[in-house]
């Protein structure tokens, strides 16, 4: 497989490799997981679910769920989450390169199937969010059509896009990934720049393979449909921005 | 009873937070969501999705709490990632170890505000000016910053709003020491201190 393409200064701001299982973690073995990986992730959030009742005569009432844990190592970087269903190994700017990521991913599974055993596999996901930061200069007579293939055609209701969102599922023609792809306008994250973001999902949640190293052949699989779509998403004069 | 219990869904888990999409997207999002993945959702009486994992801190020693502080701040400077080099992160990283320690933090001190810091990183990638001597907290939080040239000191203080606070002290080659103070907004201060901070002498 040939090499992805690469940027001196990737505009990804999150990467993700996701791993879901169709039983459920115990909460024991969520805590063993939890002390197994505080070598490496020091900083440790409880993760709860919400749970609101509404009731016929409106009265509402909640109550939080522990379903995991956020683990988040010293550098503040490198983060795994542990929910009862499945365990994400996730990688803030600056990407290290799939390499590094995925090492990371496949160390922390064994972990996991090393205490929590080795439930069916449910889905496989490789999610990358990645913020765009445009000089307003450069948009300055122009549209943010410029910099991405996709984008809002409402020019027949609207001289002038600002603020826009959208997103769509489908499926990636060249691997049969299921991709979720969302685009849109983000809180600025310079002064006299407008932020993109550009959040790919990439998964598989049927024939999931439940061999370890098929499943990680599958998952080089949804690398490759990510960085298909990426490419697709965006122009050369958006790759000069991250050159 | 017509209740409907919160559902985890659709998209690998990111923790994100970081770049927030500008509309209403949670709205937006979980109703799409819940059509890639279970479109029978729509025909439950009442439904209160909530797509998003909270996160309910625990009771934390402070101990704890001042790493968490650490974290988070260098969590700050990931998020800039690709707009500082390496070595930038690195020399931020060694400050903020050698300021956020629980040696030199007790309890009820107010631990450094996220928004301040993420203000003078902005400030600082703006302004293109990396040469920054050292960084401290005020007794409100707010990231405090010191440049030091043989001509200039300048400190200024980071509100989490983005208005900063600064003073300048000027050293004129004939001995004379002048002095300064303001209170602008981050790209006023970019003005400012580089007027300063850009002196030959």
């Amino acid at each position: 497989m040939p090499d992805a393409r690469q940027y001196p200064r990737p505009p990804i701001v999150e990467a993700v490799i996701e791993i879901r299982i169709g039983v459920p973690v115990s909460a024991r073995d969520s805590e063993r997981l939890r002390d197994r990986f505080k070598r490496r992730y020091e900083k440790i959030d409880v993760l709860n679910t919400i749970e609101v009742m509404v009731t016929g005569a409106a009265e509402v009432s909640q109550r939080a769920l522990p379903v995991g844990y956020k683990m988040t190592s010293a550098s503040g970087t490198d983060i795994i989450l542990l929910n009862k269903a499945a365990i994400s190994t996730i990688r803030l700017a600056p990407y290290p390169g799939w390499t590094t990521f995925v090492a990371a991913a496949q160390e922390n599974f064994d972990v996991f199937t090393k205490v929590a055993g080795r439930p069916p596999i449910t889905r496989l996901g490789v999610r990358f969010t990645n913020r765009v930061d445009i000089p307003n200069a450069k948009l300055e007579g122009g549209e943010i059509g410029e910099f991405f293939t996709v984008g809002i055609a409402a020019h027949a209701i609207a001289s002038t896009i600002g603020e826009y969102y959208f997103n769509f599922n489908g499926l990636h023609p060249g691997t049969g990934a299921k991709m979720f792809v969302q685009n849109g306008v983000a809180q600025p994250a310079l002064l006299d720049h407008t932020s993109i973001l550009l959040d790919i999902d990439a998964s598989f949640d049927s024939d999931v393979p439940q061999r370890i190293d098929e499943l990680w052949q599958r998952i080089e699989v949804l690398r490759t449909a990510k960085n298909a779509i990426f490419e697709s998403c965006i122009t050369d004069k958006c790759r000069e921005l991250f050159q | 009873m017509t209740g409907a219990v919160a559902k985890l869904v659709a998209l690998s888990s990111g923790v994100s937070g970081i770049g927030e999409l500008l509309p209403i997207r949670g709205a937006l999002t979980s109703s799409v969501k819940s059509n890639w993945l279970d479109r029978s959702s729509q025909l439950r009486p009442v439904t209160i999705q909530s797509d998003r994992i909270s996160e309910r801190p625990v009771a934390k020693s402070f101990d704890e709490e001042v790493f968490d502080s650490l974290v988070s701040l260098k969590v700050a400077v990931a998020t800039y990632a690709m707009h500082l080099d390496q070595a930038e992160r690195q020399r931020l990283f060694d400050e903020l170890d050698s300021k956020l320690n629980v040696d030199d933090w007790h309890e009820g001190d107010t631990l450094p505000a996220q928004t301040s810091f993420v203000a003078f990183l902005k400030w600082m990638i703006f302004s293109k000016y990396f040469r920054w001597t050292s960084i401290g907290v005020s007794n409100d939080g707010n990231i405090l910053v010191a440049w030091n040239t043989p001509s200039v000191l300048l400190t200024a203080n980071f509100a989490p709003a983005g208005i900063v606070r600064w003073t300048a002290q000027v050293n004129s080659q004939n001995g004379e020491i002048g002095h300064s103070v303001g209170k602008c907004p981050l790209r006023l201060f970019s003005e400012h201190a580089l007027f300063y901070l850009q002196r030959t002498s």
